[in-house]
């Protein structure tokens, strides 16, 4: 256990470490240098990997089966959306908003990390559970960092609009640029869902019972925002569609991801609730 | 050591005055040439831009008074010098002399504090007066520690943050709203002046394609000729709207000439994608509710003149900051210059590299292969010795002083005569 907190500890320190780097270079007036933010981003990430590593060899079971599990997950996409995006471009202040938001769900995560986590069925073929879990994870992390990037996109465009100069206008990159950002995430994201749908249904295949995952709540809210960010792709793509208007809707598209995320297991029993759950609940 | 300084600018003197006294490129070289025969070979700093025209001078021993300086001035400016003009010179020496070319510089003395453009003009003018006399070794102290102080003030203060100027302040919205402006279109409306400038500014930072429509055809025309675009008439400019990302607009029309329904024909057609919109007419070109539509970004006038005035008084808080700096700079300077062992030493240093100098280029130049150039090649060898020789001096000359502030001099003066065994090359 003591080595499960140091890991944690690390992580989190780390990421609060890239969060203060980002933000305190926002106030200033000199260029943003994302270098010891990327550096300090990949060691928490590092971290991260090593506690699910960690759980997963002391519990013996793949790291997804609980609330800490879930949202390390699901800092860990998130961390991998953002340095993907950071190691090809100049994401000035974008760091200064995706990072305290990956500090925050982590906080969260590192609250149950006394948890046990829940054992899943011994008839689940292994390797498709981990690819179906890491491949939705990933997805969830590129929708998320697309969602923040349309959040910055609108302050970036309101900056411009109400003639607001201060250090977000100094600091966040080019509308243009978020744009091209938001619809390379959005991408990212599609692909990574749809095999994570595929291989669920192949999951489903191989089980007694396929009615019971194809009836899930859980598997319909995936449907709605799989059909929504295909919208949002369309539209992007084919449509050539730019702007404001877009960039609501991607935000919108996040409230679909949220909520087959966490919402499905407020709202209703899912047979996916292992994910998300601590045991005992 | 002495220097005095007199001069003109912008704060004592009108345009018509500067003109009177102003020296172009080609005149400067010989105005130092003149005045350096009539005042016993004193190093001399001549600078001279459409805000002032100030003439510095240094050496041992600097007895010129104000008239005597206003007069050389005249003279090299073949004009007259009346009484009424005198009035508007003004005339420092020693430490104060030294910080005004310190604030000059730094743009504290600036119409536009804070512009860099001064710095540039000042190396430049520098250049010339190193080119006219090789051994100005007080211009060269002078001025390598004014440019220092200078770049120290633009790097430790908001001195220089904030645009200030229209075409730059629309530069930088096109950067903040397009990602690779060498992808983009401007088109101008109109062919004022400000507008031109704009689209030179939006060319400088990488626009390659431009649109010119304007009321004459003609002038239109040679306006787009210029920048390697198209030109456009009145009537087609609503039709070509959609193929604009950048919009600048400064007719004399007394009505809109941009109206609300061709930018969201416009903006449909390019399916959202932003547009910039920048109205820097009066009567306004662009109709105002335009601002108010999804993805078009509009500054008038009004709007670029209030950036201008906030980032004015954002740069006008650091003035007291620079000033310090200029301050502490100027007084270490001038201890520098009033302790004779240091211009002792760079003179002997001086000599010493100038003789080797000479007796290798004489060496050089005299073997046959050498000797069968053509004059012009043997003035570019003397330059590249003459270059590379400056470049060994400057870190040298730098390092010097520096030890002069630190209190180290004693111990580098005496190690710079033991290794270029200087007291034996004066005896």
């Amino acid at each position: 256990m003591i080595w499960q907190i140091i890991l944690a500890g690390s992580a989190i320190a780390c990421c609060i470490a890239a969060s203060v780097t980002a933000l305190s270079q926002l106030n200033r007036q000199r260029p943003f240098t994302e270098k010891p933010v990327l550096a300090l981003s990949i060691c928490s990430a590092t971290a991260i990997i090593l506690l699910l590593a960690l759980r997963g060899i002391q519990e013996g079971k793949i790291p997804v089966f609980g609330q800490m599990e879930a949202l390390s997950l699901y800092s860990l996409a998130l961390f991998i959306s953002y340095i993907n995006m950071a190691a090809r471009d100049n994401l000035k202040g974008v760091s200064a908003i995706v990072l305290p938001s990956i500090t925050l769900v982590m906080a969260i995560a590192l609250t149950s990390i006394n948890d046990v986590p829940t054992s899943p069925d011994a008839t689940w073929p292994t390797s498709l559970l981990s690819l179906h879990v890491s491949s939705a994870f990933i997805g969830y992390g590129f929708f998320t960092t697309a969602s923040i990037l349309a959040l910055i996109y609108l302050i970036q465009d309101n900056n411009l609009k109400r003639k607001h100069f201060g250090a977000t206008y100094e600091n966040f990159p080019s509308l243009e640029i978020l744009d091209s950002l938001m619809r390379r995430q959005i991408g990212l994201a599609f692909i990574t869902f749809t095999a994570s749908i595929a291989f669920g249904i192949m999951m489903a295949h191989k089980t007694a019972d396929v009615s019971k995952w194809i009836m899930d709540p859980k598997a319909a809210a995936t449907a709605a925002t799989w059909i929504v960010y295909a919208i949002l792709l369309h539209l992007r793509t084919k449509g050539d569609q730019h702007g404001r208007k877009i960039a609501l809707a991607t935000i919108a598209g996040l409230l679909f991801v949220l909520f087959t995320f966490f919402g499905v297991h407020i709202v209703t029993e899912s047979s996916h609730s292992f994910i998300s759950t601590p045991i005992g609940n | 050591m002495q220097i005095k300084v007199l001069g003109i600018n912008f704060k004592t003197s009108s345009l018509e005055l500067r003109e009177k006294f102003s020296f172009t490129q080609a005149r400067i070289s010989p105005a130092i040439q003149a005045i350096k025969e009539q005042t016993s070979k004193l190093d001399v700093f001549l600078l001279s831009t459409c805000n002032r025209t100030e003439l510095y001078l240094a050496g041992q021993d600097v007895t010129l008074d104000k008239a005597e300086m206003a007069q050389l001035l005249a003279d090299c400016a073949k004009t007259s010098l009346t009484d009424a003009d005198m009035t508007h010179f003004y005339m420092k020496s020693g430490p104060d002399a030294i910080e005004h070319l310190m604030r000059v510089c730094s743009s504290l003395d600036s119409m536009v504090v804070g512009e860099t453009e001064i710095l540039g003009q000042v190396k430049q003018a520098y250049s010339i007066a190193v080119e006219t006399q090789p051994d100005c070794k007080y211009v060269h102290q002078l001025l390598q520690e004014s440019i220092r102080t200078a770049k120290r003030v633009h790097t430790e203060t908001t001195i220089c943050h904030g645009r200030v100027s229209v075409s730059s302040i629309a530069v930088d919205f096109a950067q903040k709203v397009f990602d690779n402006l060498s992808e983009k279109t401007a088109m101008i409306v109109g062919a004022g002046e400000t507008g031109e400038l704009t689209l030179k500014s939006l060319i400088d930072h990488g626009v390659k394609n431009v649109i010119v429509a304007n009321r004459s055809a003609h002038k239109g025309a040679l306006l787009a000729k210029e920048y390697g675009g198209k030109s456009i008439t009145f009537d087609l400019l609503e039709e070509n709207l959609a193929l604009t990302d950048i919009v600048i607009s400064s007719t004399s029309a007394p009505h809109c000439m941009i109206k609300t329904g061709a930018v969201k024909a416009a903006i449909e057609k390019r399916h959202n994608r932003p547009i910039l919109l920048i109205d820097i007419a009066v009567p306004r070109d662009i109709e105002p509710e335009i601002a108010n539509m999804d993805n078009v970004y509009l500054y008038d006038i009004d709007d670029l003149q209030k950036i201008t005035n906030e980032n004015l008084a954002h740069r006008h808080l650091a003035v007291d900051a620079a000033t310090e700096i200029v301050k502490t700079e100027a007084i270490a300077l001038a201890d520098l210059f009033a302790d004779n062992s240091f211009p002792i030493l760079m003179k002997d240093l001086t000599e010493y590299i100038d003789n080797i100098k000479e007796e290798e280029l004489e060496k050089t130049l005299s073997k046959e292969a050498f000797s069968k150039l053509e004059a012009h090649h043997h003035d570019e060898l003397k330059d590249l010795v003459h270059r590379l020789s400056n470049r060994l001096m400057g870190p040298a000359r730098k390092q010097l002083a520096e030890s002069h502030k630190n209190g180290q001099w004693e111990q580098f003066a005496q190690s710079v005569r033991k290794l270029f065994n200087l007291k034996s090359h004066r005896k």
